[in-house]
């Protein structure tokens, strides 16, 4: 008798905990599709946004003031973390830089030739080139392909560092981690980068004048002579601007991403993601702006 | 000789708007070995980890010889930390390198030193620790034995005057662990060297801790010297004493029962 009032005891509870469970759902499923409910849901994504760009801000400001701080010794085994990105990030991706580089020219050039001979402008191939690769798509492809390769690279590393005490380590040590872990990777990849950059421009050229040379029987001389003329040297300032400043923002979003990682592994994916869609979107930002204040 | 190295004040951190520190205060003596237990969860490592600067607190201040750790600038405290040696629970070796590069990293960052002088260091303790053979070895191929005597390496390699250590002697096979307390009896005899200790293992703190602070639920339920905590009569203080005995059986069940595959 007593069990059995112990067993509808226990059910009436559970039935009364899964009412009031399908009660609540029921208020905040109302809740969060009514008008309060999204301004609620909106305000907390733009404060959290605002929060993030505070973070990163202080992040930078960090970087740049460890950067021009002076530390004696220190510089050898800095160095040595430098060249290994330098390395990493330019050395190892000469091949995929390579490749890609010369399918870009060489598709340039045919999606050129599909329109160009209708009003008799073979002639601006060089202009064409130029205004499609120096400018936009060598500084963009390559920093893609940066992000794809080193940005997560950086970012999974230091989140593994995270998580294994590592940096708690390093600064137990007195080894200042941005000093040890961010500076040689930002100074390494944008080196990369800015290398990276002209010889994707190289091998985009070769590739335009190999599709050039079977579609309309060129000779390499007149057709660099073309390119060499529409080069202005703006683009070449520019295109190595790009390089440049999008070799410090992968690095900064994705070190920033990758200290985001407090405790556990699982984060490390997540940040992982979060630093490649940083990155993306600081480059396009970039790219704009730099083009805008440029050209116009 | 009994100068005071840390001071702790009125320390209090929250996690997840739950207390888990509750204004902690203690000073700790130069050229003792201080041991910090308590049971599982009650903020012994990161009492030990504010202490160390590795952890600001939300309230309170710590000094170490005088200075104010959390009010210093980020680079003076950089500076102080070279003569800290810090033993994580895990080791915390950097795994891309090996042992000798783990312990040569704080010598060749801190001090202009020419390479023969770096490897010369290096290798004298190396020896001292029976390290040689795995010299070569990334961090993940070592046992947690080797990783925790490659971490005290590290720390002494530098000739520290102030040596935290998070569970130095759990979690590891009995060789290494009597190699590691070892190593450990000599620097609590050195005047000059100061150890704070986290440790669960109440046979190692009986034996060996010259004080003993006792932490309950985040908050520092006593602090003496080891026989005043010892021989205490208290109930609540026995009380809590049994509890990490008992938590030390139960550890010590479990591995005994994943040995022996009776989980």
């Amino acid at each position: 008798m007593s069990r059995k009032k112990a067993f509808l005891q226990q059910h009436q509870t559970i039935r009364q905990i899964d009412r009031n469970s399908v009660i609540d759902i029921t208020i905040s499923y109302i809740y969060n599709y009514s008008m309060a409910g999204y301004f609620e849901s909106f305000g907390g994504w733009f404060l959290s946004k605002v929060q993030s760009i505070i973070d990163f801000c202080a992040y930078t400001y960090l970087i740049i003031k460890t950067g021009i701080g002076k530390k004696p010794g220190g510089y050898r085994i800095n160095l040595n973390v430098l060249f290994k990105q330098v390395l990493f990030t330019g050395v190892d991706a000469l091949p995929l830089i390579a490749i890609v580089a010369l399918a870009i020219g060489g598709i340039s050039i045919i999606q050129s030739l599909t329109f160009l001979p209708r009003f008799g402008g073979e002639s601006f191939i060089g202009n064409i080139l130029i205004t499609v690769i120096v400018r936009e798509l060598g500084p963009l492809l390559t920093g893609f392909i940066v992000i794809g390769r080193s940005g997560t690279a950086i970012t999974t590393e230091i989140g593994n560092m995270a998580v294994s005490h590592e940096i708690e380590a390093l600064e137990s040590m007195g080894i200042d981690p941005i000093r040890y872990i961010v500076l040689p990777r930002i100074f390494g990849m944008t080196a990369s980068l800015v290398s990276l950059n002209i010889y994707f421009d190289i091998f985009a050229i070769l590739g335009g004048f190999l599709v050039s040379k079977l579609v309309l029987v060129t000779s390499f001389i007149p057709f660099l002579q073309r390119i060499l003329e529409s080069v202005v040297l703006s683009d070449l300032t520019i295109s190595l601007l790009k390089g440049f400043i999008f070799g410090i923002l992968i690095s900064l979003t994705s070190s920033y991403r990758g200290f985001s990682v407090k405790t556990s592994s699982t984060e490390v994916p997540q940040m992982t993601t979060k630093g490649v869609v940083d990155a993306i979107t600081a480059l396009f930002l970039a790219d704009g702006l730099i083009t805008f204040i440029y050209y116009f | 000789m009994n100068d005071t190295i840390l001071k702790i004040n009125n320390v209090s951190i929250s996690f997840g708007g739950e207390k888990f520190l509750d204004s902690i205060s203690m000073s700790i003596p130069q050229g003792r070995l201080v041991t910090i237990t308590g049971p599982s969860g009650c903020g012994k490592s990161t009492l030990l980890k504010i202490a160390a600067g590795l952890i600001p607190p939300d309230t309170g201040t710590v000094y170490i010889d005088g200075v104010d750790i959390f009010n210093a600038s980020r680079g003076s405290l950089f500076e102080m930390r070279k003569e800290f040696g810090f033993v994580f629970q895990d080791a915390a070796l950097i795994s891309n390198l090996t042992v000798f590069n783990n312990i040569a990293l704080p010598l060749r960052y801190h001090f202009n030193l020419k390479k023969e002088e770096v490897e010369k260091r290096v290798y004298t303790v190396l020896e001292n620790f029976d390290l040689r053979e795995i010299e070569d070895q990334l961090p993940a191929h070592l046992s947690m034995g080797q990783r925790k005597l490659a971490g005290l390496a590290r720390a002494l390699v530098v000739s520290p005057k102030l040596i935290f250590f998070d569970e130095p002697v759990t979690g590891i096979d009995a060789i290494h662990r009597q190699k590691m307390i070892d190593k450990l009896i000599p620097l609590r005899d050195d005047p000059d060297i100061t150890l704070i200790m986290v440790s669960h293992n109440l046979d190692f703190i009986k034996a060996y801790a010259d004080h003993i602070a006792l932490l309950y639920a985040g908050k520092l339920f006593a602090y003496g010297r080891r026989d005043e905590i010892l021989r205490s009569s208290d109930p609540i203080l026995q009380k809590i004493m049994s509890i990490i005995v008992d938590e030390e059986a139960l550890i010590a069940e479990e591995v005994l029962g994943l040995l022996t595959g009776n989980e």
